[in-house]
C-alpha cells in the first residue's frame, strides 16, 4: 500500500467550509438544491476528504456532475487536488448542457477557488461516455470515478474489475433493503470478485447519515488507507454507547443523591424532634430537682426541730425534783400573770412599770445565759 | 510498492558530537529490520546547524546511502516542532521513529514495536527508555515505563522517543510550537484527546542520554508553559473521569493487550 500521498499536511478542513462552497455554487447559478441527487454537506465533505487523501497525480471522471447539477464537480474544483476533472457525456438529454455546466463551474472556480488555493485543476468535457474516458486515463495516473446511485452499478463494478488501479466514489446510496443501487452494487461485488464496497456510514456513528461509498479492488494501493484515515477522523474518545452509559449513570447518581438528601432531611427532622423532647425532659427534671431540694430542706428542718425537742425532753427528764417543782410553780404563776395582767398590773400603773423593768432585766440576762427557765 | 516500513528520523541542531552514535544505532536498527523483511531507512533532518553537523552529514550520507541513510537540510532553524514536521513530510515509510540526535535506539527491539503499532492501529507506540548520564554506559534509571493514564495531563512521563504512525500524526496537524520545550508532551495529549490509540510496549526502546544544559532544564518560563499546557488540555480537571481510548493500553506482540 502506498503512502505517497502523505507528502503534505492534509487539508481536513470542516464540513461547513466545504458545504459553503457548494452552496455558493448553487446560489450563483440558481441550481435547485433538491435535484435528482442532492449532495448534502456531509457527503460533500467526504468527497473532499477522499480526494485529499488520494495520491497525486490523479484524474476525476465526474459522471455524478449530471445528477448533482455540477455540485460534485464544484467540490472537486474547490479541493484542487486532481490534475483534471473530466465531465463525460450525459446519458440522456437533461436540462443543462455540458457546456453551460462547465462554463458555470469555471466561473465558480475563478471566483471561489482562488480564495482557498491556486487552482491547478483543468476542467474538461468529453463527448465519450465514462467507460471510454476511464480507459483513456494514462497508466501513470489513477482515476477517481464519481458516480451517483442513478448510474449503472453493474457497469461500474465491471469497469473497476477491468482497471483495478482506479477507484470510484458513489454518492446518494440509500439504506439496505430500500436502495436498488446498493443492492446491485453488493451483488456486483460478490464473493470471489476483486471489488470491495466500503460504506462510510459504517466507520463511525457520526457518519451514519452518509450515503457515500468507496468502491475499489480489495488490494487497491490506497483505497483501504483512505477509508482508514477518514475513520480515524470521525472516531473520538466518545462513542454513543459510552455517552448513553455516562448520561444514564449520571441520572442514577443524581437520583441517588436526591434520595439521600431526602433521607437526610427526614433524619434531621427526627433529630430535631428528639432534641425538643430532650429539652422538655431537662426542663421537667430541673423542676423535679428544685422540689427535691425543697423537700430535703424541710426534712433537714424537721430533723433539727426533732433534735431540739428531744434535747428539751431529755433536759426535762434529767432535771432534779426540787428544781422541777419550783420551775413548774413558777411557770404556772407566770402563765396566770400573763392571762390576768389587765387587773394585776394595769397599763401605765406602778405595778406595770415595775413588771416591765423586771422583764427587761430578765431579757438582758437571758441574752447571756440562754432561754428563760420559765418558758413553757 | 509497499511503504509499511519504518523511517528512523533524527532531527539535529548543533549535535555534531552525538550524530555518529545515533546514526550508527539507527543504521543497525535498519539492518535488523531488513533482515526481517521490514523496509527501513534513517532520515536526518538538519535544522540549520552551524556547528559542522552539515559537513559530517554530507560525508555520512555519501558513505551510507545504500544502507538507508538520507539527509534533509532545513535552510533556516525552525525549532524542534518544525524539524519533526519536516520529518513527517519527508519520510518514505508509514511508521516513523523520532529519535533525538543525542539518543540511541536498541536495534533488536524495533521490529517488535513496529509489529505492536501495526497490530493495534495505534497512533504511537513507546517503550522503556534507559537513562544514562553523558559519558556513562550504564543506565541509572528508567522512564516511559507506564501506560497512558489520566495523570499524563498533570505531568509528562512519556518521551517523544517512540514509533508513530506518521499518517495519523499528519492528520492531526503534526507537532505544534505553541509550547516550546514541551512539544512531545503536547503531542501525546493532543493524540489522546483526539481519540487516537497510544500503546505501551513493556520493552526497552532505546537509551536516553542526560546532557548538561538540556533544552527542558534550561528553558526560560518552563513553569509558565507547564501551566499553559495544563490549561489547554485539563483546565477544569475533568480528564480523570473522561473516557480516553489511549488509557491503560499495554501491548506485547504475539500476546496482545495486557
Amino acid at each position: 500500500m502506498t503512502t505517497r500521498q502523505a507528502t503534505r499536511f492534509p487539508r481536513t478542513s470542516t464540513i461547513d467550509a466545504v458545504a459553503r462552497g457548494v452552496d455558493e455554487y448553487r446560489a450563483r447559478h440558481g441550481i435547485d438544491v433538491n435535484g435528482p441527487v442532492s449532495l448534502g454537506p456531509l457527503d460533500a465533505y467526504l468527497l473532499h476528504l477522499v480526494q485529499e487523501f488520494t495520491p497525486r497525480p490523479f484524474s476525476i471522471i465526474d459522471q455524478a456532475a449530471w445528477t448533482t447539477e455540477g455540485a460534485s464537480a464544484a467540490v472537486s474544483l474547490a479541493n484542487g487536488s486532481a490534475a483534471r476533472i473530466i465531465i463525460p457525456s450525459q446519458p440522456t438529454t437533461r436540462g443543462t448542457s455540458r457546456e453551460t455546466m462547465i462554463e458555470d463551474l469555471v466561473t465558480f472556480a475563478a471566483d471561489w477557488g482562488t480564495g482557498l488555493h491556486t487552482p491547478k485543476t483543468r476542467l474538461e468535457g468529453s463527448e465519450a461516455r465514462w467507460p471510454e474516458v476511464l480507459e483513456s486515463v494514462p497508466t501513470r495516473e489513477s482515476a477517481l470515478l464519481v458516480m451517483s446511485s442513478c448510474d449503472e452499478m453493474d457497469a461500474l463494478v465491471a469497469a473497476l474489475e477491468a482497471h483495478p488501479r482506479h477507484a470510484a466514489v458513489v454518492l446518494n446510496l440509500g439504506r439496505f433493503g430500500a436502495c436498488r443501487s446498493l443492492r446491485d452494487l453488493l451483488i456486483g461485488c460478490r464473493e470471489g470478485g476483486r471489488c470491495r464496497p466500503r460504506l462510510f456510514r459504517e466507520l463511525a456513528p457520526g457518519l451514519q447519515s452518509s450515503g457515500v461509498a468507496l468502491i475499489a479492488a480489495g488490494d487497491h494501493a490506497f483505497a483501504p488507507l483512505i477509508v482508514e484515515r477518514i475513520g480515524h477522523l470521525f472516531n473520538t474518545n466518545h462513542d454513543f454507547l459510552s455517552l448513553v452509559r455516562d448520561a444514564s449513570l449520571y441520572h442514577v447518581e443524581r437520583g441517588t443523591v436526591v434520595l439521600a438528601h431526602r433521607e437526610v432531611s427526614e433524619l434531621e427532622a427526627k433529630n430535631q424532634d428528639m432534641k425538643n423532647w430532650i429539652a422538655e425532659l431537662e426542663k421537667h427534671q430541673k423542676g423535679l430537682n428544685r422540689r427535691i431540694e425543697e423537700l430535703m430542706e424541710e426534712s433537714a428542718r424537721a430533723r433539727s426541730d426533732r433534735h431540739a425537742a428531744e434535747a428539751a425532753l431529755h433536759h426535762e427528764c434529767t432535771r432534779g425534783l426540787g428544781r422541777t417543782l419550783v420551775l413548774q410553780t413558777g411557770r404556772r404563776l407566770a402563765s396566770f400573770g400573763r392571762r390576768n395582767r389587765v387587773w394585776l398590773a394595769p397599763p401605765g400603773g406602778l405595778r406595770d412599770r415595775l413588771a416591765k423593768a423586771l422583764m427587761r432585766r430578765q431579757r438582758a440576762l437571758r441574752g447571756k445565759s440562754g432561754p428563760s427557765p420559765l418558758a413553757a | 510498492m509497499g511503504q509499511d516500513g519504518i523511517t528512523i528520523a533524527i532531527p539535529n541542531w548543533n549535535h555534531e558530537a552525538f550524530l555518529p552514535r545515533s546514526i550508527q544505532s539507527g543504521l543497525e536498527a535498519v539492518a535488523c529490520c531488513r533482515d526481517r523483511g521490514i523496509e527501513a531507512e534513517v532520515l536526518v533532518i538538519d535544522d540549520g546547524s552551524r556547528d559542522g553537523s552539515l559537513g559530517l552529514l554530507r560525508t555520512l550520507e555519501a558513505l551510507y546511502a545504500d544502507r538507508g541513510l538520507r539527509v534533509h537540510r532545513q535552510e533556516k532553524n525552525g525549532g524542534l516542532a518544525a524539524a519533526r514536521n519536516a520529518a513527517l513530510l519527508m519520510a518514505r515509510q508509514r511508521h516513523i521513529v523520532l529519535m533525538d540526535a543525542d539518543n540511541e535506539i536498541i536495534p533488536d527491539n524495533l521490529h517488535l514495536f513496529h509489529q505492536a503499532i501495526r497490530e493495534t492501529g495505534a497512533a504511537g507506540a513507546y517503550g522503556n527508555l534507559l537513562i544514562r548520564k553523558a559519558g556513562h554506559d550504564v543506565a541509572w534509571r528508567i522512564c516511559s515505563n507506564e501506560s497512558i493514564q489520566a495523570k499524563i495531563f498533570d505531568m509528562n512521563y512519556v518521551d517523544a522517543f517512540a514509533i508513530f504512525d506518521r499518517l495519523q500524526l499528519l492528520d492531526v496537524g503534526g507537532y505544534s510550537n505553541a509550547l516550546p520545550a514541551w512539544e512531545d508532551w503536547e503531542m501525546w495529549l493532543h493524540l489522546a484527546c483526539s481519540g487516537r490509540a497510544i500503546v505501551f510496549v513493556p520493552l526497552a526502546f532505546g537509551y536516553y542520554y542526560e546532557l548538561p544544559n538540556s533544552m527542558i532544564r534550561s528553558h526560560d518560563g518552563a513553569e509558565t508553559h507547564l501551566a499553559r499546557c495544563q490549561r489547554m488540555f485539563n483546565q477544569v480537571g475533568a480528564r480523570a473521569d473522561a473516557p480516553l481510548n489511549a488509557c491503560l493500553m499495554r501491548y506485547f506482540p504475539g500476546v496482545g493487550l495486557l
